[in-house]
């Protein structure tokens, strides 16, 4: 579980992004929603102990994480992973991307390669494994990077704004992945605007702004939402 | 270029780290192999290349001593001598130097050769300073110059020239500054004397620079008009430092080098240094000349008191 | 030695001194940029205020200035490295500095940085995603360097104060240059002049085509 105490956020010491910001994420997948600029992506990245708090805790399973030593805090950073809005491959295939994980925790090539095409397989993106960066689609750009996130074995994984890049059918690819994660044991956390996807995934939804929980919803309330805006929206267009 | 990968970086940096630790290495056995001396010298004195000439005959029996000149203006070559970075100084201020001796800096003073300045100007001479003494030549350039007839420039960088320059005009009780037709270059001789000859003005000058540039047809608007006369003596003077942190290897060495620029073929190569090149010697030996040169050196500290 | 020979040493010292500057400067100056980088305090925006106007800072002063430590009486005079070509090196290297750190600021903070955040996120530790950073962005750094270099083997100041234009061991191309000019001897600044031109020109051809090139 990743528990955030009344953390406070600011960017050059300036007026604060996250204020006060309570959490216990302990659902198998939960997801962050809320208008642009409301803070989801300096959320995320405090939940991802990439953005150190001004004031307040982050704790992964229990541990305060800043109050580690860098060593400890390795190895508590490994389990969890974040991949970007608009994630960056590194140069070389995607094969390199995949395995770049698992090289640096000290794993052989040989072996990094068949887990990483064991992946690829999984999540049928096996056609891409030589493709280099620039010969990616958008939404393969997207998936390679997940993919990259889930070899490296981390426990939590959060995802922002996952679908942005994505068209329809790379979007039910995605959601496919999630279950897939979520079968394996591991946490997913998801940030984004796309209510339709925050619906289909059936689960918890915190709703931020302004850098404060709002409220704490369920799929279910963001379905009245959305159906009564399709009843306006048509009507509107039926009487124009 | 190749795609890179991490490996490659890192023999890359291997690479450059390992280079720089060669290169540091290689000069740093080469620069302890020999005994070492430092002089700081005048660079119109270096730029002569007289030094380096007098060096690469005192090598010939040497091989083991390695002299390293550092050339910088009047001035700074004293002051090195201070902060005790240097062994030797070879100059030609005498009232600079007089001050550091005085202060127990340098010692050992010994004059090893001289020169005159000289006076020069345009061809036409508006000023008709030929064969006058120097201070009529200076008053005469002064009352030209008032007159609009002729303008004067200076080096104006406080050097030995510049500073000669000075006395002349407070011996003529002149005061040049601030007049429309006293030009300060702030530089060296060769722009100063460069700047003179597209102006057709009148500049003193040291003669190894002058002839150098006549010689490559750099000045054909300039001639030498004033070259003799006791106050335009430039006298050149070794010294040993004793703020330095010298060894006895070094010591000995620097006995050496001052015994070889007072002997008969040290001061024959002094003599005869530039003959070839320029018709004439850029320098006279002090050899036999000593008490007299000591004398006028005296003469120029208390002139400058 | 003849005069060819001459000028053939006064270039591969040049370059080797710069050369050496270059990487020595670089070992501290690309570290320090990336942690400005990643840095969010607002003293970052001031230290490269600062930086930046450093870079055009007289050489001489900097010659002056390592001077008065280098020196037998100064601070550091006991290390004997004053009017060596090793007072050069890393007067040029500090010279430099503000230039490098400012140009790879400049790779650094812009979109780059994410690279650095990915590693990280994925596990790497400091070290390994400082050489993904690097690695990342290789060209990028080299163009960097190589406009060090071009400052470094150009300046004046520094070679001089510190290394004394000592002939046959500190003598490099602006030194001599200097030397020339004040021996009246134009025809040779010139040609030293124009070999220089050469070298810095090559090099910022070298830096048009890694610039323009776009990386996979």
């Amino acid at each position: 579980m990743i528990e955030l105490r009344d953390v406070w956020f600011s960017y050059n010491s300036g007026k604060p992004i996250i204020h006060g910001v309570n959490l216990r994420l302990s659902n198998e997948i939960t997801i962050i929603i809320g208008p642009n600029g409301a803070g989801k992506t300096t959320l995320l990245k405090i939940i991802a102990c990439l953005y150190k708090p001004d004031k307040g805790d982050v704790l992964i399973d229990g541990v305060n994480f800043w109050k580690l030593k860098s060593k400890e805090k390795l190895i508590m950073r490994r389990k969890i992973v974040y991949v970007h809005e608009n994630p960056v491959l590194f140069k070389g295939t995607v094969m390199d991307n995949v395995t770049y994980p698992l090289i640096i925790r000290g794993h052989s090539l040989e072996k990094a390669r068949e887990k990483a095409l064991k992946l690829l397989k999984s999540l049928k993106l096996e056609y891409l494994t030589d493709r280099k960066r620039n010969e990616l689609s958008a939404g393969e750009f997207q998936l390679v990077a997940i993919a990259r996130a889930i070899i490296s074995g981390a426990k939590y994984i959060v995802l922002d704004e996952p679908t942005s890049n994505l068209d329809l059918e790379h979007r039910i690819v995605l959601e496919s992945i999630i279950r897939e994660i979520v079968k394996s044991g591991k946490q997913v956390i998801i940030a984004t605007h796309d209510r339709l996807f925050a619906l289909k995934l059936n689960t918890e939804i915190i709703e931020i702004n302004n850098g404060e929980i709002r409220s704490i919803l369920h799929s279910k309330d963001l379905y009245q939402e959305i159906e009564e805006f399709i009843k306006k929206a048509g009507k509107k267009s039926l009487n124009s | 270029m190749m795609p890179m990968n991490e490996r490659k970086v890192k023999y890359a940096l291997a690479l450059s780290i390992i280079l720089l630790m060669g290169i540091a290495s290689t000069y740093y056995f080469l620069y302890n192999q020999s005994v070492k001396i430092r002089i700081s010298t005048t660079t119109s004195l270096y730029a002569t290349g007289l030094l380096d000439y007098l060096y690469d005959e005192f090598k010939e029996n040497h091989s083991n001593v390695v002299v390293q000149f550092i050339a910088v203006g009047s001035g700074a070559a004293l002051k090195l001598a201070e902060q005790g970075d240097v062994d030797m100084v070879f100059v030609h201020a005498p009232n600079l130097e007089a001050d550091y001796i005085k202060r127990g800096i340098i010692t050992n003073h010994t004059i090893f050769a001289y020169n005159y300045f000289i006076i020069v100007g345009p061809k036409s001479d508006p000023a008709h300073i030929a064969n006058l003494t120097p201070i009529e030549a200076m008053k005469s350039i002064y009352n030209s110059c008032e007159n609009g007839q002729a303008l004067f420039i200076s080096r104006g960088d406080q050097s030995g020239t510049h500073q000669r320059e000075l006395l002349l005009w407070n011996l003529s009780g002149l005061n040049p500054f601030n007049k429309s037709w006293y030009i300060e270059t702030g530089s060296g001789m060769s722009e100063t004397l460069l700047v003179a000859n597209e102006k057709n003005a009148y500049t003193i000058s040291d003669i190894g620079t002058f002839l150098k540039l006549k010689g490559d047809g750099r000045l054909p608007n300039l001639v030498k008009l004033v070259d003799k006369g006791k106050i335009l003596i430039n006298i050149y003077s070794a010294y040993i430092v004793e703020t330095a942190k010298t060894n006895s290897d070094t010591q000995k060495v620097i006995k050496s080098l001052m015994k070889f620029i007072l002997s008969d073929t040290g001061q024959e190569l002094i003599g005869s240094f530039g003959v070839d090149k320029y018709g004439q010697p850029l320098f006279y030996p002090a050899k036999g000349h000593e008490d007299e040169l000591r004398e006028i050196w005296q003469w120029f500290v208390d002139l400058a008191k | 030695m003849s005069f060819i020979g001459e000028i053939i040493e006064i270039t591969i010292r040049s370059v080797t001194i710069s050369l050496s500057a270059t990487i020595l400067s670089s070992l501290w100056s690309i570290p320090l940029s990336l942690i400005i980088a990643r840095s969010r305090s607002r003293m970052t925006k001031a230290l490269m205020g600062v930086l930046n106007s450093l870079i055009g800072f007289p050489t001489v002063l900097v010659g002056l200035f390592l001077y008065i430590i280098f020196s037998s009486s100064g601070p550091l005079g006991g290390l004997g490295i004053l009017y060596t070509p090793f007072a050069i090196m890393i007067g040029e290297a500090l010279l430099i500095t503000p230039l490098l750190i400012s140009l790879s600021y400049e790779i650094f903070s812009k979109a780059y940085y994410e690279y650095w955040e990915t590693s990280i996120t994925l596990g790497a530790t400091p070290a390994q995603a400082f050489m993904k950073l690097i690695t990342e962005r290789f060209e990028d750094i080299i163009v960097v360097l190589l406009i060090g270099f071009s400052r470094a083997i150009g300046e004046l100041g520094v070679a001089l104060m510190v290394g004394g234009n000592i002939r046959g061991f500190t003598r490099v191309f602006t030194t001599t240059i200097a030397l020339e000019v004040s021996k009246g001897n134009f025809d040779i600044a010139l040609f030293l002049g124009f070999i220089l031109l050469i070298i810095v020109s090559t090099t910022s051809a070298i830096i048009r085509i890694m610039g323009g090139r776009k990386s996979d």
